[in-house]
């Protein structure tokens, strides 16, 4: 449903280092840095908070972002816009989190079945990412071999699929859903973690 | 009802009369309706060789669509829309369509009140023009379905929930359209209002989804107004 909510969405999507250049206009827009009283409208606002981490995670391939809204391999938080001088309290900020996973958007990264306050961002569904990853098994002839999920994330030969560099603990997370179809099955190593698959 | 003299003899006269007059004025108005009619063919002739071109250039199709309003035809009821002869036409009911979409769509972002220009914003793709757009909203007005345009400071807003503006909150409407939002002390020094009309306004506004909260932009609370949004880029 947020795919056709935004009439308004920037296109303009050449990345200049300048976050607020490549999202849409409401990112701009002071009042949605406040926690809206009206309940419908927070809902809205909340929407456009999680298409705005939706297309701000893809177009520069963000994996993970913490909850403060920073990504890994950055220092600029996505809730904390400079260039109108508003941030996004915490409280609202766990809020979004919290609606962005109910709706499977966003999955809390887990280290040793612990919670580390990070995010997987979801721009695709689990299930998406699956058929892609499927997809490249397809055209790439790598069916009834074994492929290590190292390789899936970081050969040469992905590079052109946009699960290129995922992360290997989520990669794990979107082959599941090939398993359970019995299209795939897992090779653990000798602690038990899966660390290749084959696709049948 | 016999009647004598000079009486019977007028009567009759007029009858006659009469039946002269409205011969004339039959054969005239069946003229005028041939000729109407061989006009409409000649103008469906001509719509139908420039289909192509009545899709393609809004300028022409203005200038189209101004021709036959100035000779009291309403290009759009003109054209056939079960035969799709004219593109021309559907090309309106689609806008129409396409208008409704979006004040659903929006309904939730700015309470039911979108400006003209945001839906220019979005129909920019489709190559429809402002006159256009304008066209196909006073198409929609004739469906009574609690469509409403109204005017603030010269810029045209399009209602989409039947609940009518106050006086008051169109004030508030007003000041939003020039800097995008409006506060108490803005209030109290444009129009001299105390501060509980203000608030009394203003909460109800927020309540209705017409205006968005905005605390952290100094000592006093701001409050925005949503269609500012088509506005920053």
């Amino acid at each position: 449903m947020n795919e056709t909510n935004e009439p308004t969405r920037n296109e303009d999507n050449t990345s200049s280092g300048d976050q607020s250049s490549s999202l849409p206009a409401t990112y701009s827009f002071p009042p949605l840095y406040t926690r809206q009283p009206n309940v419908m409208i927070r809902k809205q606002q909340i929407n456009a908070w999680i298409d705005i981490i939706l297309q701000f995670a893809q177009l520069h391939k963000y994996w993970i972002i913490s909850q403060d809204g920073t990504p890994v391999s950055s220092n600029l938080s996505i809730f904390n816009n400079e260039s109108i001088q508003r941030s996004v309290p915490q409280v609202f900020i766990d809020e979004i989190w919290s609606q962005m996973i109910q709706e499977k958007k966003a999955l809390p990264v887990q280290e040793h079945h612990k919670n580390i306050n990070q995010y997987f961002i979801l721009w695709k569904d689990i299930q998406s990412w699956a058929s892609i990853i499927l997809q490249w098994f397809e055209d790439f002839n790598k069916l009834n071999q074994v492929v290590t999920i190292y390789e899936l994330s970081q050969s040469d030969e992905t590079m052109e699929y946009e699960f290129h560099q995922m992360p290997e603990s989520l990669l794990k997370v979107c082959l599941k859903p090939l398993c359970k179809r019995n299209r795939a099955t897992m090779l653990n190593d000798e602690h038990g973690t899966p660390i290749a698959i084959k696709v049948v | 009802m016999r009647q004598f003299g000079l009486a019977q003899f007028d009567d009759k006269q007029r009858e006659k009369y009469e039946d002269i007059s409205s011969n004339i004025l039959q054969k005239q108005t069946l003229e005028l309706r041939d000729q109407l009619k061989i006009f409409q063919d000649r103008l469906t002739i001509f719509a139908n060789k420039h289909n192509e071109e009545l899709r393609e250039n809004p300028e022409f199709r203005l200038k189209f669509t101004r021709m036959c309003s100035s000779i009291g035809i309403n290009p759009l009821s003109l054209f056939d829309k079960d035969k799709h002869l004219f593109t021309v036409n559907d090309f309106y009911y689609e806008i129409c369509v396409k208008v409704i979409e979006i004040c659903r769509q929006t309904k939730d972002m700015n309470g039911g009140v979108i400006s003209f220009d945001e839906l220019e914003k979005c129909f920019k793709h489709l190559r429809v023009g402002r006159p256009d757009l304008e066209k196909a909203i006073n198409m929609l007005l004739a469906l009574d379905g609690g469509f409403e345009v109204f005017e603030i400071r010269q810029k045209k807003f399009i209602r989409s929930v039947p609940n009518e503006l106050t006086d008051d909150q169109t004030k508030i409407l007003e000041i939003c359209s020039i800097l995008g939002y409006a506060t108490a002390s803005l209030l109290k020094a444009n129009l001299n209002w105390t501060n509980v009309r203000s608030k009394a306004v203003i909460d109800g506004m927020v309540a209705n989804g017409l205006l968005w909260v905005d605390k952290q932009a100094g000592s006093e609370t701001y409050y925005w107004d949503p269609s500012w949004m088509a506005r920053i880029n």
